[in-house]
C-alpha cells in the first residue's frame, strides 16, 4: 500500500450542510430528550446591537436545506476516488487512534478526548491502480456532539461505526449510531462495524459472534481492530475503498 | 504594615519632576523602624501554598503546611501533567459519563482494561466530602443544579458529591424562599462565594483572602466557560426536566476547567478583563492583520491569530465585536483540549460574551506548537472554505516570515524593567546617589532583590481603550512560580479595591506591606498596577511609573494590536 502524504490545500465541492431538519431518533440507547435543545445550527441574532455581523451569514444555512451533500468528485474520475469517511461511536472506543493509525502509523495511548470533528486526509492505492482518497471525519464520542454528528455524517460515503470489545455499552452505542446512519445517512453508504481494542481480548466483553451476526443483519462489513497493535486497521480501510461504488466512464 | 488607603483624588499623579500630587500620602513615607529587624525578602514560608494571598495575619493563622504542600503540588499537576481526563478516543475508556444519559446515570464500575499507568484521577476522583484531603483543600470550585445535582467539582467525583451539593443548593434556595439572594458566607478564615445563574449555581470555597469580588469574577469565567461549551439554551433542559443530569453533558471537559482554575493564579486576564498581545514588529503584525481581514471580509465572523494565550492579530467582520473574556475562554478551551493540536478541526463554540444562545463554527488550525489560527463562522458548511481561507492564511504567513517572528517574540523577553529608558527630563535629580543611601537598609537582601529603577520589580500596564494589557517579565526575585502567583493575588487584591464599587472607583493606591510596594494609577486611558521593592521610596516610585507609562506609549505599536472593528465595546 502506498501512503500519498496529504496535499496542504486542496479545493473541494463537497461542503458539509447545515442540519435544518432534525429528527427524532429511535435507537437504543435513546438519545436524551433534553440534548435537542443543544441542536443549535443556527444563531439567533445577537442581543444587542442589531447589525452584529452574524446575521449577514445566516441565509447560508437556510440555503442548505437544497439537496443532499454528497461526494461530488467521486464520480469524476474512475481511477482516483475520493471519498468522505466519517467515524462514530462512544467516546473512548478509539476513533481517534483509529484514524491517526491509519493516516500517520501513530499510536498514543494518552490520547486525547476529541472536540467537534478533526479532519483527516488520508489517500490509498490500490492492487487494481486506483487510488481512494479518504477526507475522514473523526466525530467527538462525547454526548453533547451527538446531535451535531449529521453535520459530519451527512454525504459521506462511508460510514465507520466503532465500539470497544471491553465495553458491552460501547457495541449498544454503536447500535444506536447504525440506526442512525440507516434513517439519515445516504442509502448507499458502506458501512463498517469495528470492534476496536483486539489487543485486550481477556477482558472481552462482546463476542465476535454476537457482533458478526448484528452486521450481516444490516448489511455491514465487521471487522476487529487495534489501533494498538496495527491489526487490521489498513485491512480496515482497503475493504471500505474496494467496496465504494466505482463510477462507470461514460 | 504601611497602606495607604484608596484615595479618590482626581488627579493623577503629576509629572516626575513635581511633587507627587498628594501631601498626605507623601507624609507616610518609609518607616524603616516598622519592619522587623531580620526582614529580608523571604520566600520560604508560603511556596507551598496553593492559592494563597496569606496576609501578614494569616500567616500567623493556622493554614496547616501539609495541607498547602498538598494543594500545591496540585496546581503543579494542574498545569503540566495535565493530561486531559478519560479520552474519548484513547484506549483509556472511560466508565460512566461517556454513554448517553439513560446510561451515564448508571454508573456501575465497568471492568477496566489494564491501562491505568496515567494519571487519570488528577481530579482526585477517590476524593468525596468525607475525606480529609477533601476538606483541606485550598480552593474548591463546583457547579450544580437548582435541584441539588451536581454537574462540576474540582475535587473528587461529582458523583459521590451529591449530598454535599444537596446542601448547597439547600443554603441557597433558603435565602432565595425568603425572597433574598444569597452573595457569601464566612466563616473563619473560609469564604464560600455563590452566583447563581437561572437554574445553573456555582460555588467557591475558598480560604485564599482572595475578595469576595475576585471569586465571583471566577464564577463567571466558570460560568463562561461552561456556556462556550454548551450555550445558555441548555437552561432549557432544565425546563422541561427539572432534574436533568447536566454532569454528562460537560463529559470530557475536566482538563478545560482544571486549565482555568490554574490561570485564576497566573492569568491576569482572568481579573483584568482585557487580553494581551504577543510583541511583533509593526510590519509583521501589519502583514497578518491583513491577511486575517481579507478572510473576514470573505463571510468569517472573526479571524484569531494567536500564540498560546496572546494574540498576534485578531479582526472581526463589520461590527462585529470580541469581548476580551470570550477570547480568553476560547484560547483556555482550545489550548486545555490536546486534540486540536492533533489535526484541524471544526467544532461548535459558543460566545458567551457575543451570543451566548447560539453556536458558532471554529476551525481551528495550529502552524506549530503553539500559534494557531481560528477562523469563526456562523455557518455550519463553511468547513472547506475555511480550510481554503487557512491555507491563504499560512501562506501569506510563510511569505512574510510571521511564524519565525512570531518563535523569536516568544523567545526573547519583551519588558525587561531593567530595559526602562532613563527619563530625560529628570536626568539632573536622578536617582543614583541619593538611591543607593536607600540601598544600605536591604543589603539584607540579595543584590537582584532591588529591581529595577527606584526599586520596580514588575508592572501591568492596561489600555482601556483597546481592552489589551502587557505586563513586564519577572524579574529574578519573583522567578518562581509560586511567587508569581502572589503577586498576582496581591495585584487582583489591588484591582478589585481600586473598582470597589461602593467606595470607588478610585484613582490611585500606594499600599505598602513586607511583600511589596504596590501603587496602582487609574486614568480614563489606562490602568497601572506597579510591585516595587518593599523599601522603595515613594516619590520614586511614582516618578518610575511615570517612565513607564511613557515608555509603553513610544512601544504602543510592537505591543498592542490596533484594529478597526475590535475596538468599541
Amino acid at each position: 500500500m502506498l501512503r500519498v502524504p496529504e496535499q496542504l490545500s486542496h479545493r473541494s465541492s463537497c461542503n458539509l450542510r447545515a442540519e435544518t431538519h432534525l429528527h427524532p431518533v429511535a435507537g437504543l440507547p435513546p438519545p436524551p430528550p433534553p440534548l435537542a435543545h443543544l441542536r443549535l445550527t443556527r444563531p439567533p441574532a445577537p442581543p444587542d446591537p442589531p447589525a452584529m455581523g452574524c446575521s449577514s451569514s445566516l441565509p447560508a444555512n437556510n440555503a442548505g436545506g437544497v439537496g443532499t451533500i454528497s461526494n461530488e468528485n467521486s464520480g469524476t474520475d474512475p481511477k482516483n476516488l475520493r471519498v468522505k469517511l466519517v467515524l462514530l461511536g462512544d467516546s473512548g472506543v478509539g476513533k481517534s487512534c483509529i484514524v491517526l493509525r491509519f493516516v500517520r502509523g501513530q499510536f498514543d495511548p494518552t490520547s486525547k478526548v476529541t472536540v467537534g470533528a478533526s479532519f483527516l486526509s488520508q489517500t490509498l492505492a490500490l492492487e487494481d491502480s486506483t487510488t481512494v482518497k479518504f477526507e475522514i471525519w473523526d466525530t467527538a464520542g462525547q454526548e453533547r456532539y451527538a446531535a451535531l454528528a449529521p453535520l459530519y455524517y451527512r454525504g459521506a460515503g462511508a460510514a465507520i461505526v466503532v465500539y470497544d470489545i471491553t465495553s458491552s455499552e460501547s457495541f449498544n452505542k454503536a447500535q444506536y449510531w447504525v440506526k442512525e446512519l440507516q434513517k439519515h445517512g445516504s442509502p448507499d453508504m458502506i458501512m463498517a462495524l469495528v470492534g476496536n481494542k483486539a489487543d485486550l481480548h481477556d477482558n472481552r466483553s462482546v463476542s465476535s459472534q454476537d457482533a458478526q451476526e448484528y452486521a450481516e443483519r444490516n448489511t455491514m462489513f465487521f471487522i476487529e481492530t487495534s489501533a494498538k497493535t496495527a491489526d487490521n486497521i489498513n485491512q480496515l480501510f482497503e475493504e471500505i475503498a474496494k467496496r465504494l461504488p466505482r463510477p462507470t466512464p461514460s | 504594615m504601611d497602606m495607604d488607603p484608596p484615595t479618590n483624588n482626581p488627579s493623577p499623579p503629576g509629572p516626575p519632576d513635581s511633587p507627587p500630587p498628594e501631601k498626605r500620602l507623601a507624609s507616610l513615607s518609609l518607616r524603616t523602624s516598622h519592619l522587623p529587624p531580620d526582614f529580608e525578602i523571604h520566600d520560604d514560608y508560603d511556596d507551598d501554598d496553593d492559592e494563597g494571598y496569606l496576609t501578614a495575619v494569616s500567616r500567623v493563622g493556622s493554614i496547616s503546611t501539609s495541607a498547602s504542600a498538598s494543594a500545591w503540588k496540585d496546581d503543579l499537576e494542574d498545569a503540566d501533567v495535565a493530561p486531559p481526563s478519560p479520552s474519548s478516543s484513547g484506549y483509556a475508556a472511560e466508565r460512566g459519563t461517556s454513554l448517553a444519559s439513560s446510561a451515564a446515570a448508571n454508573d456501575d464500575p465497568q471492568p477496566q482494561p489494564d491501562d491505568d499507568d496515567w494519571p487519570r484521577d488528577k481530579k482526585h476522583l477517590h476524593e468525596d466530602d468525607t475525606s480529609a484531603s477533601w476538606r483541606k483543600r485550598k480552593k474548591h470550585f463546583f457547579i450544580l443544579s437548582n435541584s441539588g445535582k451536581p454537574i462540576y467539582s474540582r475535587y473528587g467525583d461529582e458523583h459521590k458529591l451529591a449530598g454535599f451539593s444537596a446542601t448547597l443548593q439547600a443554603i441557597i434556595s433558603f435565602v432565595e424562599n425568603s425572597g433574598d439572594h444569597i452573595k457569601f458566607v464566612r466563616a473563619a478564615k473560609h469564604q464560600i462565594v455563590f452566583l447563581v445563574k437561572g437554574p445553573i449555581y456555582l460555588v467557591c470555597i475558598s480560604c485564599t483572602e482572595e475578595s469576595y469580588e475576585g471569586l465571583r469574577g471566577q464564577l463567571e469565567l466558570m460560568y463562561g466557560q461552561m456556556l462556550l461549551i454548551l450555550t445558555k439554551s441548555v437552561n432549557r433542559c432544565f425546563e422541561k426536566n427539572p432534574k436533568f443530569d447536566m454532569a454528562p453533558l460537560l463529559g470530557g471537559t475536566d482538563a478545560v476547567f482544571l486549565s482555568l482554575i490554574h490561570a485564576f493564579s497566573w492569568n491576569p486576564a482572568t481579573f483584568l478583563h482585557a487580553y494581551t498581545c504577543l510583541p511583533l514588529a509593526q510590519s509583521t503584525r501589519q502583514a497578518a492583520s491583513a491577511v486575517l481581514q481579507d478572510i473576514a471580509d470573505s463571510g468569517v465572523l472573526f479571524a484569531l491569530l494567536m500564540c498560546e494565550h496572546k494574540v498576534i492579530s485578531l479582526v472581526g467582520a463589520q461590527k462585529a465585536t470580541l469581548h476580551p473574556d470570550d477570547i480568553f475562554l476560547l484560547s483556555n478551551f482550545i489550548l486545555s483540549s490536546e486534540s486540536f493540536r492533533t489535526s484541524e478541526s471544526f467544532s461548535p463554540i459558543c460566545l458567551p460574551r457575543y451570543n451566548s444562545m447560539a453556536f458558532l463554527y471554529a476551525y481551528v488550525h495550529f502552524f506549530d506548537e503553539n500559534t494557531y489560527l481560528t477562523l469563526l463562522t456562523a455557518r455550519s458548511d463553511a468547513f472547506y472554505d475555511l480550510k481554503d481561507s487557512r491555507s491563504r492564511i499560512q501562506n501569506v504567513l510563510l511569505k512574510a516570515n510571521v511564524l519565525v517572528e512570531v518563535q523569536r517574540s516568544l523567545r526573547e523577553s519583551a519588558l525587561c524593567i531593567e530595559d526602562l529608558p532613563a527619563d530625560p527630563s529628570s536626568q539632573s535629580v536622578s536617582p543614583p546617589p541619593q538611591f543607593s543611601q536607600d540601598l544600605h537598609f536591604q543589603l539584607l537582601s540579595s543584590e537582584m532583590a532591588i529591581g529595577g529603577p527606584a526599586g520596580l520589580w514588575h508592572f501591568i500596564y492596561k489600555s482601556i481603550y483597546l481592552d489589551q494589557y502587557v505586563s513586564s517579565e519577572f524579574p529574578l526575585i519573583i522567578s518562581n512560580p509560586k511567587q508569581q502567583k502572589r503577586l498576582y493575588k496581591a495585584y487582583q487584591k489591588l484591582y478589585a479595591s481600586m473598582h470597589d464599587k461602593a467606595t470607588g472607583p478610585h484613582k490611585t493606591q500606594f499600599r505598602r506591606d513586607e511583600d511589596y510596594v504596590l501603587f496602582c494609577w487609574i486614568t480614563q486611558d489606562f490602568e497601572l498596577y506597579a510591585a516595587f521593592n518593599p523599601l522603595a521610596d515613594k516619590s520614586q516610585a511614582i516618578k518610575v511609573c511615570n517612565r513607564v507609562c511613557q515608555w509603553i506609549r513610544d512601544l504602543e505599536n510592537e505591543i498592542f494590536v490596533y484594529g478597526e472593528s475590535t475596538l468599541s465595546w
